[in-house]
């Protein structure tokens, strides 16, 4: 039986074998020198042999890739992870003829993903950026989520990760341009009535991550660049625009 | 500088947390990791989710990789294969593998597979060590690893002993390791 079993650590090597026949192997490769070394050097070929079919992963990917490593510690959660700016006190302002902020009931939070940035310190603030991060982890992970992403005019791009109830989504942005000191860039909801704030994106180093609540019929999300403080409506061209996927 | 050494330069920066040193892992291994995941799975959406949890594994688990029993490479990959190949065998993915069978012949030829493997020398000399193979030899160690058959489904598939299969996966990967000089 065992010269049998060591015929097998090619198949092994390249998961060719069943569940039933690889836990065998498994149990006498615990114990023989001679398919151990066999079963490295037969993976380090079959890792070589891949190198003949490599494929350029869409962008998007990189960007919830990194995103999550930046929100992700590799041990215990991070609390150097995630900054929080609450904008509950700017939901609170209303603009002129459009629904700016009515009806949106829950608050958003805006993270700036492992970026050092650390504007608030209460623990109330942490909690609520760790909430923030693990939702955002959560909304990448859902197998669900549509994932789009668009170019941001002047540079950069952003990807809107979105929940399958299309209630909440995780806006990732690349690359963007700095903004001036008078300036910030402004996230908004958008429906057939108008644009409704959902945030204030403050980029380090040109990336953010933040999570926003997405009212009932939002259609698309957008971008623009607002004087600092943040507008009730949009005051300029949007840099940025996601239609949601129905 | 290859691949192989490329990341096992970059694993132990990962392994401390450095950010910066994953986001050039990741651009160096990904196309690899969801290339290969792409091959076994065929579909696309499959295929980044296959990529999304390895990547996020090598960060995760990067600490506890070890050098000293294989590549990064190899421990990456493993990790892709694995993953791809219980995918396409659990049973939700039935329909799948009947999808992947109606379309092989709709399959990249072997010789122009994408314009990024053109530019990588690597992979030239890859090939030139396939192409040393025997064709049954070739076929038992492709259709394993890039269509993530069994060896019994193999042996079915080209109408060939089991016994045969075995050997033939075997001598193949052994050929494959001594031309590309291939190490533990
Ligand atoms: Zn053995």
């Amino acid at each position: 039986m065992t010269s049998d079993m060591h015929a097998l650590a090619a198949a092994y090597s390249l998961d060719a074998l069943d569940a039933a026949e690889s836990a065998e192997f498994e149990q006498h490769l615990a114990a023989c020198d001679t398919c151990s070394l066999d079963v490295r050097e037969m993976r380090e070929t079959a890792a070589v042999l891949a190198l003949t079919s490599l494929e350029e992963p869409p962008a998007a990917l990189r960007d919830a890739v990194l995103a999550r490593v930046r929100l992700t510690s590799q041990g215990s959660p991070d609390s150097d992870a995630a900054a929080v700016v609450d904008l509950a006190e700017r939901r609170t302002r209303r603009g002129p003829a459009t629904r700016w902020l009515t009806g949106v009931a829950a608050a958003a939070v805006l993270v700036a993903g492992g970026l050092g940035v650390t504007t608030y310190q209460a623990s109330q603030r942490a909690d609520q950026a760790q909430l923030a991060s693990d939702q955002i982890t959560a909304l990448l992970a859902d197998p669900e989520a549509t994932v789009e992403r668009a170019d941001v005019t002047g540079g950069g791009a952003g990807t809107l990760v979105a929940s399958p109830s299309r209630s909440q989504a995780a806006f990732l942005a690349a690359s963007l341009p700095v903004t001036g000191p008078d300036e910030t860039y402004q996230l908004w909801a958008i429906d057939d009535q108008g644009a409704t704030s959902v945030g204030l994106l403050q980029p380090d180093s040109g990336q953010a991550i933040a999570l926003v609540d997405l009212p009932p019929g939002t259609t698309t999300f957008g971008m623009s660049v607002e004087p600092a403080g943040g507008s009730p409506a949009p005051t300029t061209d949007p840099v940025l625009l996601v239609e949601l996927s129905a | 500088m290859g691949l192989r050494a490329r990341l096992d330069l970059l694993m132990p920066q990962v392994a401390k947390g450095e950010d910066d040193a994953f986001a050039q892992l990741y651009d160096a291994v990904a196309p690899a990791v969801f290339g290969l995941a792409r091959r076994v799975l065929r579909q696309a959406e499959q295929a980044e989710e296959v990529a999304q949890e390895v990547l996020l594994e090598v960060w995760q688990q990067a600490s506890s990789f070890d050098a000293a029993r294989g590549s990064a490479l190899a421990w990456i990959m493993t990790m892709t294969h694995r993953r791809s190949v219980d995918r396409v065998r659990s049973v939700q993915a039935a329909s799948y593998r009947e999808l992947r069978v109606g379309s092989r012949s709709q399959d990249r030829p072997h010789d122009q597979v994408s314009e990024a493997v053109e530019q990588h020398m690597e992979a030239e000399a890859v090939r030139d060590c396939v192409d040393e193979l025997t064709a049954i030899q070739r076929e038992s160690v492709t259709m394993a690893y890039f269509d993530g058959y069994t060896y019994p489904e193999v042996a079915a598939r080209l109408k060939t002993p089991l016994g045969t299969i075995k050997t033939r996966m075997r001598d193949g990967l052994i050929r494959l390791r001594d031309c590309l000089g291939v190490t533990a």
